[in-house]
């Protein structure tokens, strides 16, 4: 059998336990037809990058499992049947889930650590430029282009960790 | 002056797919921090000209971040600011 990943979004705007029943209901639709849960994610409630249905949140959840292809019209019917779930997704999983956690890891580490050595020039510009290059944040950075090597596109704003 | 130019000039051209540089073969559309690393501030999906990305990854990293925009993970391009 494949693997396959779901994940939908249910309304926030209801109680944990209203929450819980929808994601639980999902998972025994997937258990009832022989299905077997390999992964189970629950991001919690979140923000959304655009209004859905008027909702700014969501409660996101992503299980990844292992199924007959059959199951995949099942699903999308059970999400369609309930207003709760406002968005939902299921795909074939291609990814091997230990090897893609351990090198997804390893490419959080070194974009990390370019963050950090941009963030670290940027600081030094500041403190040893003195008044007159205060303005120009940019600039320091620029020194840690070889061992970042671009990874700063968008890279010094790591504000969104949530 | 010119030499430096053409030393700089090549060093951009040797840039090497960071997939495949950190053997990653799957792409996971809820990564929104990775993910974000490639689209620009307005939210479009960074070249690959300019990413460096092989054609087999950017082919992974655009469907990752169109699945991204389904489920509102990621912007759809034109958010004009944060
Ligand atoms: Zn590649």
């Amino acid at each position: 059998m494949k693997l396959y990943e779901t994940c939908f979004i249910v309304n926030p705007q209801s109680d944990d336990a209203t929450i819980e029943r929808h994601v639980k209901s999902v998972i025994d639709l997937i258990t009832s037809r022989q299905g077997k849960i390999v992964y189970e994610d629950r991001l919690g409630t979140r923000r959304m990058t655009y209004p859905i249905e008027g909702l700014t949140q969501g409660n996101y959840t992503s299980l990844i499992f292992e199924g007959p292809p059959t199951l995949n019209a099942e699903l999308d019917r059970h999400y369609r049947l309930e207003d709760a779930y406002i968005r939902n997704i299921t795909i074939l999983y291609e990814g091997d889930p230990e090897q893609v956690r351990i090198a997804r890891e390893a490419l959080q580490i070194s974009m990390d650590r370019a963050d950090q050595a941009a963030a670290e020039a940027r600081r030094e510009a500041r403190e040893s430029g003195g008044g007159f290059r205060g303005g120009r944040g940019g600039g320091g950075g620029r020194r840690f282009d070889n061992d970042d090597d671009g990874y700063h596109r968008g890279g010094g704003r790591s504000r969104r960790h949530d | 002056m010119e030499r430096k130019q053409a030393e700089f000039q090549d060093k951009k051209r040797r840039k090497l797919c960071r997939f495949c540089e950190n053997k990653i073969q799957y792409l996971d559309f809820k990564d929104e921090r990775l993910l974000r690393r490639f689209m620009t501030e307005r939210g479009k999906i960074v070249p690959r000209r300019i990413s460096g990305n092989c054609a087999t990854h950017q082919r992974k990293l655009t469907a990752a971040i169109k699945r991204g925009r389904h489920m509102a993970i990621l912007p759809f391009a034109s958010e004009s600011f944060r």
